[in-house]
């Protein structure tokens, strides 16, 4: 089954994700800042990351870059409050697997990660 | 005997009404401090000549000394009303201080004391013999030391106001040059002419008939043609140095070559406050690159171009302006340079910065919790809830997704107006982002069961920026929600620079007596519960990029909205 690690600084945002996801995918845990979410990633060695850009001690786009940099066949969503046209790097949009913009609906969220996964095994 | 008396007089009598006529002229321009001295200087030479003509026609030789006497404060006067008015005319009047103009009058003062009590000590007529011109009694005066001293006290004033308005006149140029010759003509002849008469250059003239006062005919009709065709008093040099110096925004004139020869007094303060990098250096003369060293792209940028607006901002001071260049010609049409203006915008951008940040926390936060929101009320939503408690939920959702279309309205109104201030025109691919606006609705379209037909044309560019898909997404939304119907078309037209986007569909349709109002701010449909923001929106869009939209029945019976906007070329690639 697919792992996924919640990356969110604030408590109920990484509840609700959880609550979402864990219908279909395996939670294999959840990160409230950047370096706890590097840390995580390398104990836990999930399949998928959903990731929050604005957070304290290190970004969401370091912690991307980090992830991609230690294993690129990772799969990473952003999930971002700001307008992906204006304030996400180009960089970062090209190595995300994909991103979401909040207010996100549940069937975007659920959408979003079955298209990652399909990407990933396309057969 | 009378003809002869007449020959005499009538110079006079016609010297006498012309400066009349100056005076009654100058005193209905006497609210601006040059008309007001222009009139005493007027009155001076009324009040010269009429002393010298009753000096004249009066017999009894009381009078005639009398009034000979008289005639001198008008004398006296002329000179000082002359330069006072001749400084004022050129704008350098500060030069001379109100105890320097008092100092100016105390010999003269002094001199009209010491004529009125000749008769103590002979300094200024040494000697007064009583005599005729033809059939008319004077005096001549034989001329003493202080006579001397007042004749070239006087000379020397006209003459300094000769040279400060020739000065001027040579600096301005064009009209001001043609007024300020006039003017000094009109002064130098009965100066000439008081040379004459007291130097006796001319013998056959007889040695007591002043040619000065007779001159005044001639200076009135040079100043009266200086006055109506001119439009001296009316358009002052002066008045060019109070506005360009007074005016709130710094401005530069640039020559063709872009070396600074001119700057008010806004610039000069912009440049003591160190916007501009330039040390002690005078840039009068310099290059205007100088100024911009630090920032060489924006002379790189102007440098060819005729006209411009922008918004700069010079770090330095932390200091934004709002930059015009405007180029200007000379009668024959030729480049003659340029001038610069810079107005401070530093407080509405701050202010804007500030607006910008307070809503990008509240759009960020909120959005956050909006978020959590509907999140939790959607799990909720796969929990056994029926009746009035599923109808609770339901609603509760809905007025949520309406929050969240508020917020995204908002966005996008700012970025409507961020892009009227000044955001490039862009190609866009029209096909593409009506693509994109469909895709962005296809769960809602799939939900209401909508079929979508997109007939536009592959190769329509449109000018735009990022905000016209908003535009597109508005319309698909609108028809989707709000028209009941089950199918919508859109297609496309081009002609001469224009092409036209036709969104209808098959619903219920926009009633007549709403489809002006529907985009004002606020309106809203029938069984629309949201902000009527969205028609407003798509309105604004268009027009932003130079467009407009029209509401309209459809064939298919629903509502049919067309939007016209400009097609792309190479040649838009301009400010909007």
């Amino acid at each position: 089954m697919v792992n996924i690690l919640v990356v969110d600084d604030e408590d109920r945002m990484r509840k609700l994700i959880k609550n979402i996801l864990s219908r279909r995918y395996e939670i294999a845990g959840e990160a409230e800042n950047g370096e706890e979410a590097v840390e995580k990633f390398e104990d836990l060695d999930p399949d998928v990351i959903t990731l929050d850009i604005l957070m304290p001690e290190k970004d969401g786009i370091e912690v991307l870059s980090d992830i991609k940099d230690k294993d690129p066949s990772k799969k990473v969503v952003l999930i971002t409050v700001v307008s992906p046209d204006e304030d996400i790097p180009e960089e970062a949009k090209n190595k995300a697997d994909a991103y979401l913009v909040k207010p996100a609906k549940k069937k975007q969220l659920l959408d979003a990660l079955e298209n990652v996964l399909e990407n990933d095994h396309p057969e | 005997m009378y003809i002869k008396y007449l020959l005499y007089l009538l110079p006079i009598i016609l010297a006498v009404l012309i400066t009349l006529f100056l005076v009654k002229q100058s005193f209905e321009r006497r609210d601006t401090a040059v008309g007001r001295y222009f009139f005493y200087l007027s009155c001076a030479m009324l009040f010269w000549a009429v002393s010298y003509l009753l000096e004249l026609v009066l017999f009894s030789p009381e009078l005639y000394i009398y009034f000979s006497r008289m005639k001198y404060l008008g004398v006296i006067s002329v000179p000082i009303f002359w330069f006072i008015f001749a400084l004022l005319y050129s704008g350098k009047i500060e030069f001379m201080s109100r105890r320097k103009l008092i100092a100016l009058s105390i010999l003269p003062a002094f001199h009209f004391i010491i004529l009125l009590t000749n008769p103590f000590h002979n300094l200024f007529f040494v000697e007064e013999v009583h005599t005729s011109i033809g059939p008319l009694k004077t005096s001549i005066s034989v001329a003493g030391p202080i006579f001397h001293i007042h004749t070239y006290y006087s000379y020397g004033l006209i003459v300094a106001g000769i040279l400060v308005m020739l000065q001027e006149a040579i600096r301005l140029k064009d009209l001001y040059l043609k007024q300020s010759l006039v003017l000094i003509t009109g002064i130098l002849m009965p100066f000439i002419a008081n040379i004459v008469s007291v130097f006796n250059l001319l013998p056959y003239i007889p040695e007591n008939y002043y040619l000065t006062v007779l001159m005044f005919s001639l200076s009135g009709i040079t100043i009266w043609y200086a006055l109506f065709k001119l439009k001296f008093l009316d358009i002052l040099p002066i008045a060019r140095d109070e506005v360009f110096d007074n005016i709130s925004d710094s401005i530069f004139v640039l020559d063709p070559q872009n070396r600074v020869m001119d700057y008010n007094q806004e610039a000069e303060k912009m440049l003591d406050e160190g916007v501009f990098p330039r040390g002690n250096e005078d840039i009068m003369g310099k290059k205007i690159d100088k100024l911009f060293s630090e920032t060489p792209e924006i002379i790189e940028k102007h440098k060819k171009i005729e006209e411009a607006h922008d918004e700069i901002k010079f770090s330095r001071k932390e200091r934004w302006y709002d930059v015009k260049l405007t180029s200007f010609y000379n009668k024959k049409e030729e480049f003659i340079g340029r001038i610069l203006i810079f107005r401070d915008i530093t407080k509405r951008k701050q202010a804007e910065e500030k607006a910008e940040f307070l809503h990008s926390l509240l759009r960020h936060d909120l959005g956050n919790k909006l978020q959590l929101t509907m999140g939790f009320l959607e799990l909720l939503q796969d929990a056994d809830i029926s009746g009035e408690d599923r109808e609770f939920l339901e609603d509760s959702l809905s007025s949520i997704e309406e929050g969240i279309e508020l917020i995204e309205n908002v966005r996008t109104l700012q970025k409507i107006e961020s892009d009227k201030k000044g955001g490039e025109i862009e190609p866009v691919k029209l096909k593409k982002i009506i693509e994109e606006s469909v895709v962005r609705y296809d769960d809602l379209r799939k939900q209401l069961g909508f079929d979508i037909n997109n007939h536009i044309d592959e190769e329509i560019i449109a000018q735009g920026g990022k905000i016209l898909k908003e535009l597109f997404a508005n319309l698909v939304e609108n028809s989707l929600k709000h028209s009941g119907g089950s199918r919508i078309d859109i297609s496309s037209t081009q002609n001469e620079g224009k092409v036209k986007i036709i969104i209808e569909d098959d619903g219920k349709g926009i009633p007549d007596d709403i489809k002006e109002s529907i985009t004002e701010k606020g309106s809203q449909g029938e069984d629309s519960s949201g902000s009527g923001l969205g028609m407003h929106l798509v309105k604004n869009i268009a027009e932003t990029y130079g467009g407009s939209l029209e509401v309209k029945d459809s064939r298919l019976g629903g509502a049919r909205f067309v939007i016209i906007l400009n097609k792309y070329s190479d040649e838009n690639e301009k400010k909007i």
